[in-house]
């Protein structure tokens, strides 16, 4: 883990990693996804999810917990990039 | 060794594409042999237990499937869901695809072939020999310690892995080990509670296997197990994308390679259904109540045709002049063991698939169907799936029909596909004898 990869980063940053993360590794060369458009539709299997798991944790260090997954934090690349920046956020706080 | 048996048109392979060429080359009024080497038809759909057919239908942003190939493939679709043996189509994420059960499959083309006049199969059966230069000559079959010869008119080589063009010595590609798609282990749990799937649970089953990958309880392997249930109670069944054990290089036609790869699916699918029995709620009573006649390779040979898909056909939805079927899956790549990545045409496009790519290069009396025709390593992502695989088989089947009637047919490839898609409208129609006499 990286210095950088625990940086608090801000949510239009963050919506850009998340997208860059998702386009490199999951749908490739969609095109530009809307970060308010449904992840679902776009093609992203409930599935998909464990590798986009795993990929946060190599980009931002940071495990999401069982409870952060709901169908309204993986809605939208927006929606996501709020419940990643409220874990960053609590763990931030305890360290 | 001379002589042999003969016949007009022999189709090596009864996976889908192969089934699909074996029953149009018979009702076009050629006598057909089809062989294969397992016990059931059906290949990726039945012994591999895939269980959905992908590529049926169009891709559209509008509700509603839209039959991408009318033909061969809408007549399989239909006598599946008449047989209580497919329900859909759904929709998943942006595509249609047409869930079924891979028994239903291989009994489906039982029935079929059984009613097509013209049309004998082999089954435990394998090709061991092809003998010929510009042509296709004599090949050679194998039957439990028994060979056979057999000169054939037009060979179809629908075989997944161009075994045909390669005993030949015919042109082939083939991709580096590191990028091809990896194969597919698929096996069927049954106790599965009522409920264990749905929407929300399924969110917290990903995030268990996740998990456990990460804390090493499970083999990362397991990391893209993907459950889904199926229309019968407490049934669900497991994909996962194999690497093959740590180490290995992935070589899908090195017989060694295949078998570690076996025994490490069957591996990682007792300990995935050890782990989930243990650890996530609804599975605790579930079994596995079935395992694949074999992995599920996605690729291999690629045959060198007339001319080559190419990835940017695909991109952009290329147009034809010999177009003879329609390919409308994304390129799904799975270079990784982890997980589907897709990419989608421009506007939802199908790309046309040219009668060129059919055509094995040099070779005038062989075709190709199925996942080993004539494309790019990323097209292929896109043509090898069932649904593109029957319609590439129906026309390899009607072409080499066609050619075992008139060889001279085969000097001009457009006319060719011209004829091929008239004998489509007049023999593998909907409304055909064929496609009627199986439903009730």
């Amino acid at each position: 883990m990286t210095v950088e990869s625990t940086a608090i980063l801000d949510l239009p940053d963050l919506e850009r990693e998340l997208l860059v993360l998702v386009e490199e590794h999951l749908l490739d060369g969609a095109g530009g996804i809307d970060p308010g458009a449904s992840l679902s539709e776009a093609g992203l299997d409930s599935m998909a999810i464990m590798q986009l798991l795993l990929l946060i944790e190599d980009r931002f260090g940071l495990w999401l917990p069982e409870e952060d997954l709901t169908h309204e934090n993986f809605a939208c690349i927006r929606t996501l990039a709020a419940a990643v920046a409220r874990r960053q956020a609590a763990c931030d706080g305890v360290a | 060794m001379t002589g042999g048996s003969r016949c007009d048109v022999l189709v090596v392979g009864g996976g889908s594409a192969g089934l699909a060429a074996a029953v149009a080359a018979a009702r076009c009024g050629a006598r057909t042999l089809l062989v294969e080497w397992h016990a059931t038809l059906g290949g990726m759909a039945s012994a591999a237990l895939v269980h959905s057919l992908c590529g049926l239908y169009l891709l559209r942003d509008e509700p509603g499937a839209v039959e991408a190939n009318p033909g061969f493939s809408g007549e399989v679709a239909a006598r599946l869901v008449a047989a209580g043996g497919a329900w859909g189509p759904v929709r998943m994420g942006r595509v249609d695809v047409l869930p079924h059960r891979p028994p239903a499959f291989a009994r489906v083309a039982d029935e079929i072939v059984c009613a097509t006049q013209g049309l004998e199969v082999r089954l435990h059966s394998a090709l061991i020999a092809a003998e010929g230069g510009d042509r296709v000559a004599r090949v050679e079959l194998f039957c439990r310690g028994r060979r056979e010869h057999v000169e054939p008119a037009v060979v179809v080589d629908a075989s997944g892995d161009a075994a045909v063009v390669a005993l030949l010595g015919a042109g082939f590609e083939i991709e580096e080990s590191a990028r091809l798609q990896r194969p597919a282990f698929i096996f069927l749990l049954q106790g599965v509670a009522a409920g264990a799937l749905e929407d929300a649970r399924r969110l917290v089953v990903a995030h268990r296997i996740a998990s456990a990958v990460r804390s090493r309880a499970l083999p990362k392997g397991a990391l893209g197990a993907a459950l889904r249930a199926t229309d019968r109670p407490g049934e669900a069944f497991v994909t996962i994308d194999l690497d093959g054990p740590p180490g290995m290089v992935y070589d899908p036609l090195e017989p060694c390679c295949l078998s570690a790869l076996e025994i490490y699916g069957r591996g990682l699918a007792f300990a995935l259904e050890a782990f989930l029995r243990e650890h996530v709620a609804g599975f605790a009573a579930s079994w596995i109540a079935a395992l694949p006649a074999r992995v599920g390779v996605r690729e291999s040979r690629r045959a060198l045709g007339e001319r080559r898909i190419e990835t940017s056909d695909i991109e952009q939805g290329a147009v034809f002049a010999d177009a003879v079927a329609l390919a409308t899956w994304p390129m799904e790549l799975r270079e990784q063991a982890t997980g589907a990545r897709l990419r989608f045409p421009l506007d939802d496009r199908p790309t046309q698939i040219p009668l060129r790519a059919l055509r094995a290069q040099g070779v005038a009396n062989l075709l190709v169907a199925g996942r080993c025709i004539a494309a790019s390593h990323e097209a292929q992502a896109s043509v090898r799936v069932i649904g593109t695989c029957l319609a590439t088989g129906e026309a390899a089947g009607l072409a080499a029909a066609l050619l075992a009637d008139r060889p001279a047919a085969g000097a001009d490839t457009h006319a060719l596909a011209a004829a091929v898609n008239a004998a489509r409208e007049r023999f593998m129609h909907p409304r055909s004898d064929g496609a009627r006499s199986g439903e009730g």
